[in-house]
């Protein structure tokens, strides 16, 4: 499993490219949000409580960084069969579930770093005052959402054989998935329909769960976490039978 | 004594396929042996290999590696195996030495406790000055080397090679060689060889498995082949254009194995009967430059004559 994770980390730090493109999209949307957007909303009414436009967003922006992490770790399954790593991957001494929940593991890791990164972006630029134990859960929340949101995007490219199709899909469902969610507005601001599909969205519940560990702190929070970690387990059962499924045809 | 390979009935099917890519193999293979697997495109031959190392599982039979089931006991099985892929896998993003890092890790080795064997390695294939590159930097036969270093991080019991001379050129092949003949004359490696290349085969094997369609057709060492199924060749060369008109005319069209401008190539069973004729004309025209060769089966011949055969049947 420590290879396994081994791998995935050099694969991230060693490619600058990829490394720019997990920050660069973050840091454009912080700075977006801490002048301009901030400067026009001001404060935002938050389950009855004034609070600011940075603390409000934060956590979307952490999310928005953990769903484009999640994707490259989905996107990562179809570069090791295209290429053939997996046949290379799987002649050397490891078993089967040691694999599979060393690659869930590793990829989580790796949102959860990417995520903490924007965390820390957030909070240079937008100097926010949380109290320590808020920042606490906040840190719990990102790794339960983490590990459900790389699991939501591991499933799907376990389910979809077709790499064109999969990158179509996750290039729809990515934005989709944010802006039906109450990520850069209250949910009593968005529009009828975006508010209906708000509540089957699982972006909703990620948000949720991070600002309300934000701003309210770990007992506002645990409801979401503790849906959010049924969801990754159920979710990491369904790609481990998938994947063993797939590797019986390599 | 236990076979390092033992395959029962070994079947493999894959969604979507008429028929199985392995069909009922069955083969032992004993310690310290050098076996070629030949067979043509699409003959099941990598499907074989992948099998052997427990990239796969079987759809039916088994296969048993060092006494242990590659898939099921693939943490145990696997330390002691080490195999060279067709299609040069690496990740193509970081450099060679990373590559190799990773294989060590996968292995549970310590860099530190392998570093002089890479080097040593790189060394004897000539990357020493590449080893820091992006591997999508190198060309194909220093990618097949890259492979082969990463292969034998540690000394095998099994090595299988699925074609490890593609992309390699004439010195990288013989020095794969001779690395492989160490390891096999010095440390009694078993080797599951595969090739498009017969010579290499034919230079580097004690026993040849011949697969066609899934199935094991011929399990021999290459000298049993090359006796049943080779056929010694006499090339006439005939540099004036009327003379080999009248070797065509002499000797039956089934006797003629090639035809170029200047040589003809006579075998068949029919072709000593017309032998003496043929050495007549070759001696008429021995003035105007005729030659006669008389060229020994190899066991490419045999092979080719033997998957002839194999598809004639199957047909």
């Amino acid at each position: 499993m420590r290879a396994v994770i081994y791998r995935e980390l050099l694969l991230l730090t060693r490619n600058r490219t990829n490394l720019l493109l997990a920050i660069l999209p973050t840091t454009i949307y912080l700075l977006l949000f801490s002048t301009s957007l901030n400067g026009l909303v001001g404060q935002i009414r938050y389950h009855g409580v004034l609070v600011g436009y940075p603390e409000f967003t934060i956590p979307a922006i952490m999310l928005s960084s953990m769903l484009a992490a999640s994707t490259t770790t989905g996107t990562s399954l179809f570069q090791e069969e295209t290429g053939g790593m997996a046949v290379e991957l799987w002649s050397y001494p490891l078993s089967r579930p040691a694999y599979i929940s060393g690659k869930i593991i590793a990829t989580t890791a790796l949102v959860v770093v990417q995520s903490v990164a924007a965390l820390l972006l957030g909070v240079l630029v937008f100097h926010v005052g949380w109290p320590a134990s808020h920042w606490v859960a906040l840190a719990l929340g990102t790794m339960v959402a983490s590990l459900a949101f790389n699991a939501f995007f591991l499933m799907l490219a376990s389910f979809v054989h077709d790499f064109q199709r999969f990158m179509v899909l996750i290039n729809v469902i990515g934005p989709l998935l944010l802006f039906s969610s109450p990520s850069f507005y209250p949910v009593d601001r968005m529009p009828p329909a975006l508010r209906l599909l708000s509540v089957l969205n699982p972006v909703t519940y990620g948000i949720e769960c991070l600002r309300e560990g934000a701003i309210f702190g770990f007992r506002a929070m645990w409801p979401f976490a503790a849906g959010l970690a049924v969801a990754a387990v159920a979710l990491a059962a369904l790609i481990a039978g998938v994947l063993a499924r797939r590797l019986r045809e390599l | 004594m236990t076979a390092v390979v033992a395959a029962r009935s070994l079947t493999k099917s894959y969604k979507g396929m008429d028929r199985p890519a392995v069909d009922a193999v069955t083969f032992d293979i004993g310690a310290g042996v050098v076996v070629g697997l030949l067979g043509p495109n699409g003959a099941g031959k990598t499907t074989l290999v992948k099998l052997t190392c427990g990239v796969t599982m079987p759809t039916s039979g088994e296969v048993r590696v060092l006494g242990g089931d590659p898939v099921a006991d693939a943490a145990t099985v696997k330390q002691r195996v080490a195999v060279v892929h067709q299609l040069m896998p690496v990740d193509n993003m970081l450099s060679a030495v990373d590559n190799v890092k990773i294989a060590a890790a996968f292995r549970g080795l310590r860099w530190r406790a392998v570093h002089p064997r890479v080097d040593e390695m790189a060394a004897t294939f000539g990357l020493t000055g590449v080893m820091g590159k992006l591997a999508f930097t190198l060309s194909g036969g220093q990618r097949r080397r890259l492979q082969l270093i990463r292969a034998l991080l540690v000394v095998p019991r099994l090595l299988m090679l699925d074609e490890p001379s593609a992309g390699l050129d004439v010195q990288g092949r013989r020095q794969m060689w001779d690395v492989i003949g160490k390891l096999n004359s010095e440390h009694g490696t078993t080797i599951i060889w595969t090739s498009h290349y017969i010579e290499e085969i034919e230079r580097n094997c004690s026993r040849v498995l011949v697969v066609g369609g899934g199935s094991l057709i011929r399990d021999e060492p290459p000298a049993v082949l090359v006796r049943e199924f080779g056929e010694r060749t006499i090339r006439v060369r005939l540099p004036e254009a009327a003379d080999r008109a009248r070797l065509l005319a002499l000797i039956p069209a089934e006797c003629v194995t090639a035809s170029t401008e200047h040589e003809v190539d006579i075998a068949g069973p029919d072709a000593s009967r017309h032998l003496a004729a043929v050495v007549e004309l070759v001696r008429d025209a021995a003035g105007r430059g005729a030659t006669i060769e008389f060229r020994a089966p190899s066991l490419e011949d045999a092979y080719v004559a033997l998957v002839a055969r194999q598809q004639g049947l199957t047909r």
